[in-house]
């Protein structure tokens, strides 16, 4: 029995397995999770592999090992996904009629087993860190890595390394990555975010100016934020936003840039905005009608959507993600059309479930039970038409995501459960609004002003303190499920939702 | 040819994607293509000497050839067992 699997290995049931009246000798072999190694504490192990290729490796394994030795049974159990210390990661089993063949077998297995089948595991560690293994990399090149290769060289400037008092609350969350919101105007109108007449736009004064972002992202730089998101409002209504990009990309420990964005402006701007420096778009996609688009943005305009879609995969972004938002009475009959697509063009595509946060929004979503349409029904409609979903292993602790792909191997679905299963306990966000106001949480009505201190002289430690203050005032979880939640004054345009 | 590259562990982690789509001659080889793809994607220069080409779920030669068909995989040191 050859198996990998994300359920507990039970000892019995492989011994079992390999059974048999000729055997005289049965071996069993666990390989459980250590809690110490070179003096750290690990919590769990986390496993992925290239599923078709381990399981051929393991099927070449156990003929080569029947080849070599005089065997009855032969099973390989290797486990996915998270296992705790402690517990069994692979079992082998192997019986033989005498002693001799089944300890040399399963021997013989376990050390294959380490050297050839794609299979990797990841670490997590009792101090919040955790990292890949992969042997034989020098330990310096996988840290690096691991902390995303910053793309000014760490030599550039020596006040990256090492990071004083990084940016950990009391829930050991530690914050190493920054929502930037550049605007709190959009050129559309969605439902979910923004009501239809706006009446409070922030006069321009009151946005931070590009060098106050910046110098705001080297202060938190030094405290080891490294990834950055453009979001707004639309980001890129806000002019000569690659003059922007341009001068974050220049930070020491800034490693990764990337943008959220609605897609109408993609096509003139993505070309220039790569050139900037821009690696990595989410762009928001929740139809492929206008009639439906027109409905849920109150403007029209998919085709220009798609149109910047498409030019920013022929540019050769990094990454280029759709995030699609399902509502109750508007989306449904778009899902299945989009996913499709998605499918077609080779587009990881998530759906974030939606959260009634705007004030028309609230009223419409308590009268249709919410408006929600959770991941998990979405799911069922997609396994109804396309067949079963095959759990992924997820890129990323912090990344809130549920990830499937399709079992025929074609595209691949996230799910962004922020209110079934909401993933607090991973945060690592934080967000400055348009107008210099950080925050710790989307959901929070609380505020740290920075700008007042960027524009009264204050000193990059004062700066750094306040987001210090910021990040120990963040709450367990966001509370949008609970009875009492109080949702904010704001509209999500003006938090960089 | 547009070849599709899967990713894993670290190196998927750290594109943040599990597949890059990498163009390459059609009479492109293994080796060609690694190098394509790290000058596609620099960042993943560090890697180079560690991971190794799967094509159609084996080990591959730096000198095999490639056709449109193949599925590829950049296999970085393995942790398993």
């Amino acid at each position: 029995m050859i198996q990998l699997t994300y359920e507990t290995i039970d000892p019995q049931r492989v011994l079992d397995s390999v059974h048999s009246g000729q055997a005289g000798a049965t071996v069993l072999f666990l390989g459980t999770t250590r809690e110490l190694t070179q003096g750290r504490r690990t919590l769990s192990l986390e496993y992925e592999c290239y599923a078709a290729m381990a399981e051929r490796k393991l099927g070449e394994l156990e003929a080569q090992v029947r080849q070599r030795w005089d065997l009855i049974g032969v099973s390989i159990l290797h486990r996915l996904g998270q296992v705790d210390v402690g517990n069994v990661s692979i079992a082998i089993a192997v019986s033989s009629a005498h002693r001799k063949a089944a300890f040399e077998a399963g021997q013989w297995l376990i050390d294959r087993i380490k050297q050839g089948v794609p299979i990797w595991k990841r670490e997590f560690w009792a101090d919040g860190t955790c990292q890949w293994i992969h042997p034989a990399m020098p330990q310096r090149e996988l840290s690096r890595m691991d902390e995303v290769q910053p793309l000014v060289a760490a030599g550039v400037d020596r006040q990256v390394n090492p990071i004083p008092a990084p940016l950990i609350d009391n829930l050991r969350r530690v914050h190493t990555n920054l929502r930037i919101s550049v605007t709190d105007r959009c050129n559309v109108r969605c439902v979910y975010c923004m009501p239809n007449e706006v009446t409070r736009f922030v006069p321009r004064q009151s946005i931070l100016t590009f060098e106050e972002i910046e110098r705001f992202v080297r202060v938190v730089a030094r405290l080891g934020v490294k990834r950055l998101r453009l979001t707004g409002g639309e980001p890129l209504v806000r002019e000569d936003l690659p003059v922007l990009i341009g001068k974050l990309r220049e930070i020491p420990g800034i490693a990764d840039l990337a943008l959220t964005t609605n897609g109408m402006l993609l096509a003139e701007q993505a070309a220039e905005l790569k050139r900037a420096g821009l690696q990595r778009l989410n762009i928001s996609l929740d139809c492929l009608s206008d009639d439906t688009f027109r409905q849920l943005t109150r403007r029209s305009g998919v085709d220009r959507v798609l149109a910047g879609i498409s030019v920013a995969q022929k540019l050769n972004f990094d990454v280029i993600r759709l995030n699609a938002v399902a509502i109750r009475g508007i989306t449904e009959h778009e899902i299945i059309p989009l996913v499709k697509f998605a499918r077609e063009h080779h587009y990881p595509l998530r759906f974030i479930e939606f959260m009634p946060l705007n004030g028309e929004q609230r009223e419409q979503a308590e009268e249709q039970a919410d408006g929600l349409i959770s991941g998990a029904e979405i799911q069922r409609l997609l396994e109804d038409h396309f067949g079963p979903l095959v759990p992924r292993p997820r890129p990323d602790p912090h990344q809130p995501a549920v990830h499937f792909c399709f079992a025929d191997g074609v595209g691949e679905i996230g799910f962004i459960n922020s209110v079934t299963q909401p993933f607090c306990s991973t945060c690592n966000r934080l967000r400055i609004t348009a107008e210099g106001q950080v925050r710790n949480c989307l959901f929070s009505d609380d505020e740290w002003d920075v700008r007042s201190l960027l524009r009264s002289g204050a000193s990059d430690e004062q700066v750094a303190d306040l987001v210090r203050q910021c990040v120990a005032g963040k709450q367990v979880a966001h509370g949008t499920d609970r009875d009492g939640f109080n949702r904010p004054q704001r509209h999500m345009n003006e938090l960089g939702g | 040819m547009k070849i599709e590259v899967k990713l894993f562990a670290a190196m998927r982690e750290q594109l943040d994607a599990d597949h890059v789509i990498v163009a390459i001659p059609d009479t492109a080889t293994v080796a060609d293509l690694s190098a394509a793809l790290i000058q596609q994607y620099p960042s993943l220069a560090a890697w180079q000497p560690y991971f190794r080409t799967a094509v159609n779920q084996q080990f591959a030669h730096p000198d095999d050839p490639l056709r449109p068909k193949d599925e590829i995989a950049m296999i970085p040191p393995v942790s398993g067992g």
